[in-house]
């Protein structure tokens, strides 16, 4: 029965029970777009950094990746290359060769990290293929092809078939260099990858090194990122010679940045939850102390305190309850729209985003359970909200209160 | 008018609860609000300055489309008249010459690309305090030493140390091959792990020798002693100069990336503090709400006896602003200590060497100290009063219907 008169009671002043579920239901709408948002660009950069940079899985020589040095290569990596690929949920592998070293042009020079790849196997994983904007991605016929960023182009001063010479140490410790043509440019809104990295093929590099078959890094995708301890540990067991890493101890940065992330979910959360509590204990504190001779006559006819708390709590709880539900619908619909369509930043902040490595198309994402857990945010700040009118309410002496206009 | 105010005054105390709890949201709000402005302004100041003072510049003066391509072949003469600036420009305390190029430095059997800048040891030093950054070794004694100076990220990328040899390998003026042995003489430490990361120092005129460019230099850096000389500096530079053979740019022309990039983070986390005054403003509105009805008798009467709708709905606007201001107030006071104890004693991770390398991936100090600075609490007050008159506008409205006879009724 008390459930029936909170309800009732709620409804007996419109318009103040209004702004309250009103609050709450727009609290709860922008804590879910913030969240979402959130999410959504922390996705945005871990998928580049996976794609880009650490993949899934990588094979490198045990001792490769201290220095980077390239005389730590990964022999016949073409046959690795296949028995990696065989392995259960292992979707793509792509043998890389890499060199570290200088990008001179009739302009300039610039440090430049080159990647020796095969066209189709690095596309699968990186898909840098679908970047380009100019040229063609390492076409077949021109060997000597070299496929870079728009904004490394830009520094360097080059365009499409421009020339450019690499210069760096090879494997026999000598310095040597090697002509490429610009073949073709690309767009990832990663600034760091592409100021530092080009693609050449793969066959090429190896030859100038003047080993055949090798490679420094095995890049494995899966076809799910939870598959990567257990694959990473069998790939380890099948081949103990080579140092096999996940994206996770490749780039302990990315879990970090997730974390970030996530504690700045909460921590969002956790702010709009006070700043609506303020307005929930003032309004249920006027509730009751409008009702002050209404309550003292309920006292007086023997309806015992814990009720008339409950009550108070009821009403507060109520109110949330109504609000709670609209917030989230409105919630869920705006992140539907903006999952399909993506909420558009280029014409404002592309350059800044591409600094972070994160896309200026930015669709929201939410993690299972966080409609649940809002709401139960919600329902614990109606709690506690409550508390202090509800103690207020059954501090009245009825006898007082009765007397009160 | 006075009269309005002191009614305003008291009339807030007569729900005293209801005033405090109102009060205290705008507190929170405004504690909030400034700590997280100060301490993202902070952080990013921060930044800047380390890449800004220790390296950039506020202003640099390159020749005309230096800094769109970097191109050695795009340098000046160092003329007089540009060396001497300081001397015809006021606002400015250095002019730091450099001729500056990327290039291969190798050491045993590491290589590594660096950043390689000839300098003047002297005025360098002037503006960016690089002797007072040594880590190891000594600085340069004078202009045409054969030695270099490695920023320690470098150093440990090349495994060297202080007394190695190290090869530098480059293309030169108009395409001339750059090649020089020099001895490392000291090892410097920049805050910015990206500056750590690329810089080595070579003097003036052995960097000349090694790019195979006589006299001539890629920038001149200049100190600006007041960041808020920098426009006029800049203005008086343009206007002198003759700006067919010279560019002269400031820091966020060079840098546009990095000036949206904080654009960006500046503006989520001011989307999140709209968010929460928002969510405020509707507490604020439902203790509005509260008050006009409850008061309906003593306004009908109020205009029963004679006073104007317009001061009564003044009045009432005072009430709300008092409330707010209080809550203002009360969030400065309280967020001072705390602003002024961040900005003393930033907040430091970097005990922690993977927060530290999250953040160095972004070009960032795992520093973070606040700012002290009045426009972020001012700020604050401008809001709260923004948002307080926009919501009066109700009981101004209510007050403009109110029928004195049927209040009175209540």
């Amino acid at each position: 029965m008390i459930f029936r008169i909170a309800w009732r009671n709620i409804w007996r002043s419109p318009l103040r029970s209004w702004v309250v579920i009103v609050a709450i239901a727009m609290g709860v709408w922008a804590v879910i777009f913030l969240m979402g948002f959130s999410i959504g660009m922390g996705n945005s950069y871990v998928v580049s950094a996976i794609r880009l940079e650490v993949s899934h899985i990588q094979l490198h020589h045990p001792e490769y990746l201290k220095d980077f040095d390239v005389r730590y290569y990964i022999e016949r990596a073409d046959t690795l290359a296949r028995e990696v690929a065989q392995e259960a949920g292992v979707r793509h592998v792509s043998p890389r060769t890499l060199v570290h070293g200088m990008v001179a042009t009739a302009r300039g020079s610039r440090a430049l990290r080159v990647r020796g790849i095969d066209p189709q196997a690095e596309a699968a994983i990186s898909q840098l293929d679908a970047k380009l904007v100019e040229g063609a991605y390492l076409p077949q016929g021109k060997r000597h092809a070299i496929y870079m960023g728009k904004k490394l182009a830009e520094r360097l001063g080059v365009r499409l078939r421009s020339r450019v010479v690499l210069t760096f140490q090879d494997i026999d410790g000598h310095i040597t260099s090697a002509a490429f043509r610009v073949a073709g440019l690309f767009d990832t809104n990663n600034n760091a990858f592409e100021e530092s990295t080009a693609l050449v093929r793969r066959e090429v590099l190896n030859e100038i090194l003047g080993y055949t078959g090798i490679a420094h890094e095995v890049a494995v995708l899966l076809d799910d990122a939870a598959l990567a301890d257990t694959v990473a540990a069998r790939l380890q067991a099948r081949f103990p010679q080579l140092d096999v890493q996940t994206y996770v101890q490749r780039s302990p940065e990315i879990r970090l940045f997730e974390s970030q992330i996530s504690t700045s979910v909460y921590i969002i959360m956790v702010i709009v939850m006070l700043g609506l509590i303020f307005g929930i204990i003032n309004t249920m504190l006027m509730a009751v102390l409008e009702r002050v001779r209404e309550l003292g006559m309920l006292m007086a006819i023997g309806m015992n305190r814990f009720r008339i708390f409950a009550m108070i709590v009821l009403e507060t709880v109520m109110l949330g309850v109504v609000g709670t539900p609209m917030g989230i619908a409105l919630g869920a619909v705006m992140i539907q729209w903006f999952q399909i369509h993506g909420l558009d930043l280029s014409h404002y902040a592309q350059e800044g985003l591409a600094e972070f490595g994160i896309s200026a198309i930015i669709y929201p994402d939410v993690y299972p359970g966080m409609y649940v857990e809002l709401a139960i945010a919600v329902f614990i700040t109606a709690m506690l909200g409550s508390i202090y009118p509800a103690l207020k309410a059954i501090h009245l002496r009825p006898v007082e209160a009765l007397r009160k206009i | 008018m006075e009269t309005l105010i002191v009614l305003a005054w008291r009339n807030i105390w007569r729900n005293k609860r209801r005033t405090l709890i109102t009060a205290a949201s705008i507190f929170f709000a405004v504690l909030l609000s400034t700590l997280m402005v100060s301490i993202q302004k902070g952080a990013w100041d921060r930044m800047e300055e380390n890449v800004v003072n220790y390296y950039f510049g506020y202003v640099q003066i390159h020749a005309k489309g230096y800094w769109q391509d970097r191109s050695l072949d795009l340098t000046f003469a160092a003329v007089d008249s540009l060396l001497q600036l300081p001397q015809w420009v006021s606002g400015v305390a250095v002019a730091v010459p450099r001729i500056e190029s990327f290039a291969l430095a190798a050491h045993a059997d590491n290589t590594t690309g660096v950043m390689v800048v000839g300098i003047d040891p002297v005025r360098e030093h002037e503006m960016t305090r690089l002797r007072e950054r040594m880590v190891a070794g000594t600085y340069f004694d004078h202009v045409r030493e054969p030695a270099l100076l490695l920023a320690d990220g470098v150093a440990q990328r090349l495994n060297a140390t202080v007394g190695d040899t190290v090869v530098l390998l480059s293309q030169g003026y108009h395409g001339v091959n750059a090649a020089g042995k020099y001895a490392v003489k000291g090892l410097v430490h920049f805050a910015s792990p990206d500056l750590n990361r690329q810089m080595v120092y070579l003097p003036l005129a052995v960097a000349r020798y090694f790019y195979g460019a006589d006299s001539l230099l890629t920038s001149i850096a200049l100190k600006v002693t007041d960041k808020d000389k920098v426009p006029q500096v800049l203005a008086q530079l343009r206007q002198q100069l003759d700006t067919t053979r010279y560019e002269v740019m400031d820091w966020h022309e060079m840098m546009p990336e990095l000036v949206e990039a904080r654009a960006v983070d500046t503006a989520g986390n001011y989307l999140m503090l709209l968010i929460l005054y928002l969510i405020v403003s509707f507490g604020i509105f439902g203790t509005i709400l509260m008050m006009t009805a409850e008061r309906t008798y003593e306004f009908g009467v109020l205009l029963a006896i004679g006073m104007k709708r317009i001061q009564l709905s003044v009045e009432v606007w005072l009430e709300i602003l008092f409330i707010a201001l209080l809550g203002t107030l009360a969030g400065f006071v309280a967020s001072f200590p705390v602003v002024y104890y961040f900005h003393r004693h930033p907040i430091d991770f970097s005990s922690s060497k993977e927060i530290a390398e999250t953040y160095a991936q972004f070009g960032f100090e795992p520093i973070f100290p606040a700012a002290f600075e009045p426009f972020v609490f001012l700020s604050q007050a401008l809001v709260v009063l923004c948002i307080t008159t926009l919501l009066a506008l109700y009981p101004f409205w209510k007050i403009a219907r109110l029928d004195p006879v049927k209040a009175m009724r209540h």
